[in-house]
């Protein structure tokens, strides 16, 4: 049974099939051929996977993300980052990070930061007299932040089939951000001394206070939201959703500045873009329920555990697995079909759930960074109009700087548990 | 017929698109009415719950429409024009007939649930409604995926390639 799913598996890989088919189609074929069940089980697998509260927050975090990424709310954010390092060395850079980690806050998702950080910071970069290419590697990379700072919905995602606590992993994001987005300003800072890019404009009198007033509806967000969650005021779900009616205000009542047209747009194209995620995750879900029943996490438990004999190797080497994956295909959704196989793996080297968690996002924000398929390539070479191979050399010394990171928060679990075990636990 | 499929298209996207900005709307009434009024809408989660699945399949059979729906095109992309084609024309006929079977089985557990008489425990609803949309939209899911494989079969008679044709499932990766 498992050579016939390996083989119907990689097979419909190959041909193009859309992913979350492919899990309903070969549960169906292991279904009909090794087993006794009928296939009406399909059905209520599908729906016991996503009558789940906690999966709405995948569709309100992409509905405030994208509504926050139409403008109004980045410019104001970028605004106040640039008042607050603008004056140091190579400030607009560093105001470019410190305004991805907090627009990371808001939006829970990498490409939308990039497209509202960037499309806004790459020509005040051009314009401060910043090299190009250190400009678009800086706005991909510190975009990949969005993931890693909660909320995030790859986060969410990874809750919902592990069966982890959502405020748990949340938090336990924010130092292994935090850390990530530091070695970027110390990069950024370094790259500025090195080049003597200055620091830049002076402000009119009056221009400071009204810049944090404006910026202080988009500074007040993830005090809600993070601050809601840990205070248990209300849950994720709700937490997400309250993000969603507080962007529709600040953007329709404060701002102004985005038409109902637009919103509408906005609206549906979310809508598709998470049921086609949530889609995955209930396919995903019915295929784990099927490999669950037939004891496979147990084997391949057993067969990882007699070759690897450290928790750091195993660790090392999924990380290896998913980065070669991520070459080929959607490192999300390698990680909702294959982290629940590893269960049992996980539990035998007593890897913590959250850790792996956190390692798991850290992986997929590395797939956002590396061709042929890093989605922040992509978005970056739609806003700069250059060629793939030039994004990803531009990218190149932040990506050793974050592969470095990587390692550092794999290898010291206590980096991600050091505060929900203070906190939460 | 090309005007009936559009006009059902912007119904199915309006739906959608209202049917998420009201239930975020529904759960930041829930918080305020829970700590102004010290009232909680008991019947909410179950709602929002629900309300997950249809979102879920309505979206995903728009999914087809716009190609959203994320899928590995290494070997799609390298293959040669025909051959991609015919690769395209296999995955539509067995998604199209998954879809089939899917729906075929959604209607058979909404008729079992319907004939038990089960009622959901807070909203106090049959408990065969929630199971519809899959029902239902499994069945859109695998129309939409017939027609378009039929469209990639004329094409690959009249000797056309893949990146001629409007096709869907183009995007690759896209994700959070």
């Amino acid at each position: 049974m498992i050579a016939a799913i390996l083989i119907s598996f990689i097979l419909l890989l190959c041909l193009g099939m859309p992913i979350s088919i492919l899990l309903a189609v070969t549960a169906s074929v292991a279904l009909i051929f090794f087993t006794n069940t009928p296939l009406i089980i399909l059905v209520q697998q599908l729906f016991n996977a996503l009558d789940n509260y906690v999966l709405m927050a995948v569709p309100f975090f992409i509905l405030a993300g994208g509504i926050m990424g139409q403008g109004a709310i980045a410019r104001r954010l970028i605004a106040v980052m640039d008042l607050a390092v603008g004056r140091f060395r190579g400030g607009t850079a560093i105001a470019t990070v410190v305004a991805c980690v907090f627009f990371a806050a808001l939006s829970g998702s990498s490409p939308a930061t990039v497209v509202a950080i960037g499309s806004i910071m790459l020509p005040a970069l051009a314009r401060a007299g910043y090299d190009e290419r250190f400009s678009q590697g800086l706005i991909t990379s510190a975009g990949s932040l969005g993931i890693v700072i909660p909320p995030s919905i790859p986060m969410i995602l990874y809750c919902l089939v592990m069966n982890v606590s959502v405020a748990e992993l949340f938090m336990a994001g924010i130092l292994p951000g935090v850390l990530i987005g530091g070695v970027f300003i110390g990069y950024t800072y370094w790259m500025a001394r090195k080049n003597n890019w200055r620091a830049h404009r002076a402000y009119k009198k009056g221009e400071k206070l009204k810049i944090i007033r404006d910026g202080l509806w988009a500074l007040m967000l993830p005090v809600i939201v993070l601050g809601g969650i840990y205070t248990g005021i209300f849950t994720p779900t709700e937490a997400a959703a309250i993000s969603v009616v507080y962007a529709l205000f600040v953007e329709l009542v404060i701002y102004r500045e985005l038409t109902l047209p637009r919103l509408y747009r906005v609206c549906k194209d979310s809508a598709v873009l998470s049921a086609c995620l949530m889609f995955i995750l209930a396919c995903a879900m019915t295929f784990v329920w099927l490999l669950t029943a037939e004891q496979i996490p147990v084997k391949v438990a057993n067969a990882i555990i007699g070759v690897v004999h450290h928790w750091w190797t195993f660790l090392l080497l999924v990380s290896a697995l998913f980065l070669i994956l991520g070459t080929v295909m959607d490192d999300v959704s390698a990680m909702i079909i294959l982290s629940p196989l590893f269960v049992d793996t996980l539990k035998g080297f007593g890897i913590d759930f959250v850790h792996y968690g956190i390692v798991m996002v850290l992986v997929i924000e590395f797939g956002f960074l590396t061709p042929p398929f890093g989605l922040n390539l992509f978005v970056t070479m739609g806003l700069t109009d250059r060629s793939l191979t030039s994004v990803s050399r531009a990218t190149l010394p932040f990506l050793l700087l974050l592969l470095a990171a990587v390692l550092l928060i794999t290898l010291i679990p206590q980096i991600s548990l050091f505060l929900p075990t203070l906190i939460l636990r | 017929m090309k005007r009936i499929q559009s006009y059902w298209s912007h119904t199915e996207e309006g739906i959608l698109a209202f049917t998420l900005v009201g239930l975020a709307f529904l759960a930041f009434m829930e918080v305020v009415s829970r700590y102004l009024f010290n009232h909680s809408f008991t019947w909410f989660e179950e709602l929002s719950r629900y309300t997950g699945v249809f979102i879920t399949f309505l979206g995903a059979s728009l999914g087809v429409k716009y190609g959203t729906h994320f899928s590995m095109d290494l070997f799609l992309s390298k293959a040669g024009a025909r051959t991609a084609l015919f690769m395209r024309i296999i995955t539509c006929a067995l998604s199209s007939a998954i879809f089939f079977t899917i729906g075929y089985f959604g209607f058979a557990h909404v008729l079992k649930l319907k004939s038990f008489g089960v009622h959901s425990a807070a909203l106090q609803i049959p408990m065969y409604i929630p199971y519809l949309p899959i029902a239902f939209f499994s069945f859109t899911l695998a129309l939409r995926y017939m027609v378009l494989g039929i469209r990639h079969v004329v094409d690959f008679k009249n000797k056309r390639s893949l990146t001629e044709t409007r096709s869907g499932e183009k995007v690759v990766g896209e994700g959070p």
